[in-house]
């Protein structure tokens, strides 16, 4: 069932008879189209009464990009897929309200380029390994009814030995991926909260025990898991509600299958706070103690960030003493505060996770 | 526009009091003007318009305080019959501009009345009457001009008389009358210069906004009725201790680093020309001394007595915070 209503489709006029745009229309009869010349100029387009405007459009920049990661922190080595490009799920901490100032969301259709650039990319280079996920720009699974996109890239990446392909949601969207065949490479992770964050910060995303009901389902078709605890909002009761979390989560799945779990704590560039201010006027995040980091953004005060990620360490780690934890971009102090250990540096961080999903394919694989 | 008009002498009883329609000008400072009235009497007539049972004023609201204050009875004015409201206006600006340019309390209050009393448009008032009222203002501060004549008669003062910034004072213009009254409190006592006063406001609403308080329980919380009566120490010493109070509760974690890191710089006893420099907002590990000497001598001790401090456990200690 789809969680938002379709206002409009906006079709780039190269795509007007292709035959991904005539499914599409074929599956929302009613739903109003515009073929327009420049999909990407109609940006006065807004969200109007919780409709959603999509542009269907034909990419033409490079899908697959390095996440630019931030100066001066330890990152981890990602390369993001622009198949869907903004989100409508209302996260008032987001980032991508500053990226697009449009509300319409925008599908990258032309999937076989899509296909043809990662294979320019990965193919040549078998001794080499990516990790790769679509959840970057926007939420992976949300639009998924519109386009499907896992149904191209599951089957893609599953023939790569060297990939690890990460979709990566806050919906419960997940009935498309249950019937795809896919190989033990593929992952599908949940931007997790306590349920008091989800309510106030995340307006139109799932609740979280609908999300850890589709990671179990995701866990029993095959998948491997993963999690990420970002951003990590810091207020009074935040212990004992992120401690519930990570307690709900493993109630769901099993620790063996989950590849990795990131932490990183609420982060903005100093011009965002008034973006968020004006978007979302009920939100508090903004007050909390932020002040500019090494990079320049608004980070909460270090020794915040070293008490939410040295208390969801031992946590997590009290779960079970295997699982797999990152920091995403923050730096090597941080890293040594929080988890007494630190990889040092970008690359070794890359080379960490890169080693851990390899031991997680080759578990996967042996037990389908 | 057909002016119909004559001059007659007027008594203070024919003038309606309470009606305030033209009282525009914002000068609050009536000095030179009485000083001039009693030694010359008085130059220009007032505008009134004449609305059979009595006389609106028109242009001359200054003048006609002062004579009020000092018992001049009898005046003379130019009395217009006649007009609407809008032109009457229309004629208060064309006498007012003539000589001088309307300062943006001025503006706000003209530009309050067009909209609120005459049904005048945005867009209209901005093509005809923005660059009239002032040759300064651009249509994109229209709209923070207009703000400005939500504020309170005491901060629209400090306005006029530029002790309060436009920032700040587009800041205020969005607080209620209750706020903007506590802050004229404040405001009353201690001379806060453009920073600190946007510094003050900014505690003052992130505060409000995180724990959903009013200001004034805010201010309550801070003691500011004792700071602000406290007689031994000096109005800069108190603004310093209002702005502390309340980014220790914005940024309670960060001040108490910020305390522990003074308490331990003290402990270190390094002396004045030797200074720690920490990175700012304990983020980060970029640490550096500077050292201050005239001669290698007193190099060599200043060195010494580093050694000593970066051997202590204070030392440490500071490290370890950041």
């Amino acid at each position: 069932m789809s969680i938002y209503k379709i206002e409009k489709f906006i079709i780039h006029e190269e795509l007007k008879e292709s035959r991904d745009v005539k499914v599409i229309l074929e599956k929302y009869p009613g739903v109003p189209f515009e073929i327009v010349s420049d999909a990407a100029h109609s940006d006065e387009l807004t969200l109007k009464k919780g409709g959603l405007y999509f542009k269907l459009q034909k990419y033409n920049g490079q899908f697959l990009t390095k996440c630019p990661g931030t100066p001066n922190h330890i990152c981890c080595g990602y390369q993001v897929i622009s198949s869907v490009m903004n989100c409508h799920l209302g996260c008032s901490y987001c980032i991508l309200q500053g990226y697009y100032h449009s509300k319409a969301v925008t599908i990258n259709l032309n999937s076989s380029d899509l296909l043809g650039e990662l294979e320019r990319k990965i193919l040549p280079y078998p001794e080499r390994f990516f990790r790769i996920g679509t959840g970057e720009f926007s939420d992976s699974l949300a639009y998924e009814e519109i386009y499907n996109f896992c149904n191209h890239l599951v089957p893609f990446f599953s023939g790569q030995s060297n990939v690890l392909f990460e979709i990566k949601s806050k919906t419960g969207m997940v009935n498309g991926l249950l019937d795809i065949e896919h190989g033990p490479n593929i992952m599908v992770s949940w931007s997790v909260a306590p349920e008091s964050i989800i309510e106030k910060e995340e307006l139109f995303t799932a609740p979280l025990i609908t999300r850890l009901k589709a990671a179990r389902e995701c866990q029993d078709a095959g998948y491997l898991l993963g999690f990420h605890f970002d951003p990590m909002i810091y207020y009074p009761d935040w212990e004992m509600d992120y401690k519930r979390t990570v307690e709900q989560i493993f109630d769901y799945v099993k620790p063996s299958k989950v590849v990795w779990i990131s932490l990183g704590a609420f982060r903005i560039p100093p011009h965002f706070k008034s973006t968020i201010i004006k978007n979302f006027p009920k939100s508090k995040i903004v007050y909390g103690e932020l002040f500019p980091g090494l990079d320049g953004k608004l980070r909460y005060l270090k020794q915040i960030r070293v008490e939410l990620f040295g208390k969801m360490y031992r946590w997590l780690k009290g779960v079970d003493k295997n699982l797999c934890l990152y920091l995403c971009m923050e730096s090597d102090r941080v890293w040594m505060k929080s988890f007494g250990w630190s990889p040092g540096y970008t690359g070794n961080l890359a080379n960490i996770l890169d080693e851990r999903a390899l031991y997680m394919i080759s578990n996967n694989r042996s037990k389908a | 526009m057909k002016l119909e008009y004559q001059m007659q002498r007027l008594n203070l009883t024919d003038i309606d009091p309470d009606n305030r329609d033209f009282d525009l000008s914002y000068n609050p400072d009536l000095t030179p003007l009485a000083r001039s009235i009693k030694s010359v009497g008085l130059v220009y007539p007032l505008i009134v318009h004449d609305e059979l049972t009595n006389k609106v004023i028109v242009d001359g609201w200054r003048r006609f305080r002062v004579l009020k204050e000092h018992s001049i009875r009898a005046f003379s004015a130019l009395v217009l019959t006649r007009q609407s409201r809008l032109n009457l206006l229309d004629i208060y600006l064309a006498v007012n501009s003539f000589h001088r340019q309307f300062n943006l309390i001025e503006a706000s209050m003209i530009f309050h009345k067009m909209k609120s009393k005459y049904g005048l448009d945005d867009h209209y008032i901005i093509a005809h009457y923005l660059k009239y009222v002032n040759i300064n203002l651009s249509p994109e501060s229209y709209l923070k001009i207009l703000e400005l004549s939500h504020l309170i008669d005491e901060l629209k003062k400090g306005v006029a008389l530029e002790r309060i910034n436009l920032s700040n004072a587009y800041g205020l213009a969005q607080l209620d009358e209750g706020k903007q009254s506590l802050i004229a409190e404040i405001l009353r006592d201690l001379q806060f210069n453009t920073n600190k006063l946007s510094q003050l406001l900014l505690y003052l609403e992130e505060i409000g906004n995180r724990d959903e308080t009013e200001m004034e329980i805010i201010l309550d919380k801070l003691g500011l009725k004792t700071i602000l009566e406290n007689s031994k120490i000096n109005s800069n010493e108190k603004i310093e201790l209002i702005l502390d109070g309340l980014e220790e509760l914005r940024y309670p974690h960060y001040s108490r680093l910020k305390a522990r890191v003074k308490a331990l710089r003290k402990a270190l006893k390094l002396p004045p020309q030797i200074n720690l420099v920490t990175p700012s907002s304990f983020d980060g590990n970029s640490f550096k001394f500077e050292l201050n000497f005239n001669e290698d001598e007193q190099c060599r001790r200043l060195v010494d007595e580093l050694r000593k401090a970066i051997q202590s456990t204070e030392f440490e200690r500071i490290i370890e915070l950041f």
